[in-house]
């Protein structure tokens, strides 16, 4: 009790001191993982899991995470796996990122195939729930193949996004047996995905490996 | 020039109305380079004047601060040496008392001795004896007689001899003794003797730092190094800096578990400047303490009464005793966090939880590790302030020397730049004369010329 007390009052009076001079700043990070779980790309969900575990066991505690599946509609809550926002202290915030592994491992078990792939939806689920977050920097990471394949059903192909401050970090990107045949056409994709993310105000980044994603983030 | 040949007498009639004007204008042009270069020089030589007071008002600021200095660490060395001598003196006292008291037992116990010696007398019979035996020896030549004869003699002097063999004794074991407390004295002496000079070279060195004659403070204060226990306090405060860094580095992590580690303060983690202000208060406890115990005079602590001083050096002490405490608990705390982040990582590389092994829990090696140099380098920083006193100290000193420097050589700086203007306003002025040489020498000559025709008029009116 007097521990905490004594914490309590530490950080109040080292906080009140210098945000009365207005030079505390936050540098809390809010990170929303889209996975595309639709048809052959299902196979690469264990791996998308591992870089989603990494990219949160390197957040700091008052960070926020979630994890969301790009599937056949993809602006709904089913498709939100887990959303966390880590306790203020290293030690509590560690034990929230074990929970965050064991919620990840469990979707990993039983992902199903997706018939059809529904990123814009993602981006503007992803981005309305950033949206509510209080962190100093926002991101998205999507990890798909970004070939959209909407259903008649749930068309958002016309969507309209807001990325207003949200960058948007694309990752594992394969290249299919139709890319190989036509290169010119996976570079055509990622353009257009460029300037769509670009157009809605957001920040556009490829990252080419897992390693390249964590360095851009840390 | 001017478009003419040097032939042309109009080039010629232009180099006369030059040489015309220069002429004319002359005492006007003449003041006019006076002014200005003169002038100029005059202002700068000034300048130079005052720079060079200056630089020798601030050399001699410094040797009264060095003086005032010595003087005072003199003050104290001797009264400290003082207190001192006034403690051991009973003790000397008394450690020469009992060695004098036991060289005057030895003293009685020798004369007793020498008394025995001296009572020694082989008593007639037994030279009578002696005499005989020879005597005898010398009439019947026997061998066996005289050696008969001899061992008389030796028991005769054996029983003469045997009452002293305690003495003897008795003498060898109090010469040792005696030699000892000798050693001892001797000792004592020196020991004093080493005290006394040192006592009377500082005393010296006081009395000239203090004496009337500002000549006689200089020579004492010049005397005194600056510059090697300056270097020395910095070798030691960089040593005490990083046993800062090592604490820094040891409190920073754990630091988060009590602010948190999302926000930054003018770009430094927050728990960054949580460590560094648990460091900046550990180093002014330091400093409070040593003030307070009368070590250093760094704040004005020391000019405060004597219960003040008491009461902020128990506030120190217990201050530096809580943050001793507190950084072992942040010691602890960090092995753990670091223990948890391990964990965090083997899950997120899928990893089973225990799966990696070697982690047994509870106060390991490490932790004990830390947790001693949590305690002790709170102390360490306050015993850093004694070396940080001379560095500030000191510094100011050398500080002084450098401006003293700086300004001396400005002066000289300007008082060469004086004299070059003035060389170079004669040398315009000498370039003036010699352009107009003509008209001058025709002036001096004419002059020469009206003097004696003055000087005749004036005769023939006296």
């Amino acid at each position: 009790m007097i521990i905490k007390t004594f914490k309590m009052l530490t950080a109040g009076l080292i906080l009140a001191g210098v945000a009365a001079c207005g030079a505390v700043t936050s540098n809390s990070k809010a990170v929303f993982m889209l996975v595309d779980a639709s048809g052959t790309y299902v196979r690469e969900v264990p791996d998308a899991v591992v870089t989603a575990k990494l990219l949160t066991s390197k957040l700091n505690s008052n960070d926020m995470f979630a994890f969301g599946e790009i599937g056949s509609c993809s602006f709904s809550d089913s498709s939100l796996v887990v959303r966390r926002t880590l306790p203020g202290t290293p030690s509590e915030a560690a034990y929230a990122k074990q929970a965050v592994f064991e919620n990840l491992e469990a979707y990993a078990e039983t992902v199903q195939p997706t018939g059809w792939t529904d990123i814009r939806g993602g981006l503007r689920y992803a981005a309305a729930e950033l949206e509510q977050s209080d962190q100093a920097s926002r991101y998205i990471v999507l990890v798909s193949d970004l070939v959209e394949d909407v259903s008649p059903d749930c068309d958002t192909s016309s969507l309209e996004l807001d990325l207003e401050g949200i960058t948007v970090i694309v990752t594992n990107v394969t290249r299919s047996d139709r890319d190989a045949s036509d290169p010119n056409a996976y570079f055509e994709r990622l353009e257009a995905w460029e300037a769509l993310v670009e157009d809605a105000g957001g920040t556009w980044v490829h990252a080419n490996s897992r390693d390249r994603l964590l360095e851009y983030m840390f | 020039m001017f478009g003419l040949a040097w032939t042309d007498w109009q080039l010629w009639l232009v180099v006369a109305g030059i040489i015309l004007l220069l002429y004319v204008g002359r005492p006007y042009l003449h003041g006019l380079f006076r002014g200005i270069f003169f002038g100029l020089a005059y202002v700068l030589r000034d300048v130079a004047r005052r720079l060079e007071n200056a630089g020798n008002n601030i050399y001699r600021q410094y040797i009264e601060l060095v003086a005032a200095h010595t003087a005072e660490t003199l003050e104290q060395r001797l009264v400290s040496q003082e207190m001192k001598l006034e403690k051991r003196a009973p003790e000397i006292d008394r450690r020469i008392s009992g060695i004098v008291d036991k060289l005057d037992t030895n003293q009685s116990d020798l004369s007793e001795t020498l008394e025995a010696f001296r009572a020694v007398d082989l008593d007639e019979r037994t030279l009578d004896a002696v005499r005989n035996r020879i005597e005898a020896n010398g009439t019947g030549q026997s061998r066996a007689k005289l050696a008969s004869a001899a061992s008389d003699v030796r028991r005769a002097v054996k029983e003469e001899l045997s009452p002293l063999r305690p003495q003897i004794n008795a003498l060898r074991s109090e010469l040792k003794p005696m030699a000892e407390n000798i050693t001892r004295l001797r000792s004592i002496s020196n020991e004093l003797s080493r005290s006394s000079k040192q006592i009377n070279k500082d005393l010296a060195t006081f009395e000239e730092c203090i004496h009337p004659d500002y000549e006689r403070r200089r020579d004492a204060a010049q005397r005194q190094s600056i510059l090697i226990p300056w270097l020395l306090s910095l070798l030691v405060m960089t040593v005490a800096l990083t046993g800062v860094f090592l604490n820094f580095f040891l409190i920073q992590r754990p630091m988060a578990e009590i602010v948190g580690d999302d926000l930054q303060v003018m770009g430094v983690g927050l728990p960054t400047a949580a460590a560094l202000v648990v460091i900046f208060l550990e180093a002014v406890a330091g400093i409070v303490l040593m003030d307070a115990a009368g070590i250093t005079k760094i704040t004005l602590i020391s000019t405060l009464p004597r219960i003040h001083k008491r009461v902020l050096l128990y506030a120190a002490f217990a201050f530096l005793a809580a943050f001793s405490f507190f950084e072992a608990i942040l010691a602890i705390q960090r092995e753990v966090l670091i223990g948890i982040d391990q964990e965090t990582t083997r899950r997120a590389l899928g990893e089973l939880p225990g799966e990696a092994g070697g982690e047994t829990g509870g106060i390991s090696l490490t932790m004990i590790g830390q947790m001693v140099l949590a305690i002790l380098i709170p102390w360490l920083l306050a015993v850093a302030a004694i070396p940080l006193e001379t560095v500030v100290q000191n510094f100011i000193l050398i500080l002084r020397l450098v401006m003293h420097q700086i300004t001396i050589f400005l002066a000289f700086i300007f008082a060469i730049v004086a004299t070059v203007l003035k060389a170079i306003g004669l040398f315009v002025l000498r370039v003036y004369d010699l352009l107009i040489f003509l008209p001058l020498t025709i002036e001096r000559m004419f002059r020469r010329f009206r003097r004696p025709a003055r000087k005749k008029q004036a005769s023939g009116a006296t």
